[in-house]
């Protein structure tokens, strides 16, 4: 059980200096090569070792459209995100004049698990969950 | 039947601030499409109904009081467990009812389906 865990830590810490690079890359307008194109694959945690080892992070939108398939894609109940991942969500969610509203500790209901949903965006992201890891809180 | 979960849906999409646009039953299964109303978006959803007629009524008028007293914010009911348990009773509801009720509300999960897939789910929570 600990080996696994281990595994995704390294590859949270690798998707997020990659990731950050990315995200750097498309501030100044320069796509590096790594960048999912438009339209690319989704691919979920339990590919996202593969993904950072190759420099590709799977929190990425390059317009509004982009940003509501991701949150889409995002809202299925494995996409758990690391915490890496949720900061990176979070800048990306606030460049597209959202923001997150944090659900560390639901009670009372069918889905006890922590979830972020984006606020400000319109309804129809507001009702999607994204999933948190379980190291993040 | 039919008329209840067609209520039930239409007031509980309207926590959701979305409007019932299609809906069709098909053994116990509820295949539907919503339209969100600040915008031209729409979404499908699905939901295995187990849920008996009289337990229904109490769920859709569970849904229309949290909205007409604007006790949600997105899918999550602002005030305790307890608090609105004193709520309905203070408006007419027994006790058991309105923890019965609470209850149901909080099982129940339809699920949203994007191109013929379940994905996420729609559900309220404290």
């Amino acid at each position: 059980m600990g080996k696994p865990t281990q595994q995704r830590e390294h590859d949270a810490e690798i998707v997020a200096r990659l990731g950050n690079f990315a995200l750097y890359g498309s501030l100044i307008n320069w796509s590096p090569s790594f960048v999912l194109p438009a339209g690319a694959r989704f691919v979920g945690p339990s590919q996202a070792g593969r993904m950072a080892s190759s420099g590709v992070s799977r929190v990425q939108a390059n317009s509004l459209k982009e940003y509501k398939s991701l949150v889409q894609r995002l809202s299925k109940e494995d996409s758990e995100l690391t915490l890496v991942e949720l900061k990176m969500f979070q800048t990306l969610t606030e460049r597209f004049g959202g923001k997150l509203r944090y659900d560390l500790n639901p009670v009372h209901g069918r889905f006890l698990k922590p979830h972020v949903q984006v606020e400000g965006l319109g309804k129809s992201l507001e009702s999607r969950h994204v999933w948190l890891g379980p190291g993040v809180r | 039947m039919e008329t209840h979960i067609n209520n039930f849906l239409k007031s509980f999409f309207g926590i959701f601030d979305a409007t019932l646009d299609k809906c069709r039953i098909h053994d116990n299964i509820v295949f539907g499409n919503i339209r969100w109303n600040d915008d031209h978006e729409s979404q499908d959803f699905s939901w295995k109904n187990n849920v008996e007629k009289s337990d229904l009524i109490k769920s859709t008028l569970l849904c229309e009081y949290l909205t007409d007293n604007k006790l949600m914010h997105m899918d999550k009911i602002m005030i305790s467990k307890s608090e609105l348990e004193k709520r309905l009773v203070e408006s007419g509801w027994s006790f058991s009812d309105a923890q019965d009720s609470i209850d149901d509300l909080l099982s129940l999960e339809l699920r949203m389906v994007d191109d013929g897939i379940e994905t996420d789910s729609f559900f309220v929570h404290f």
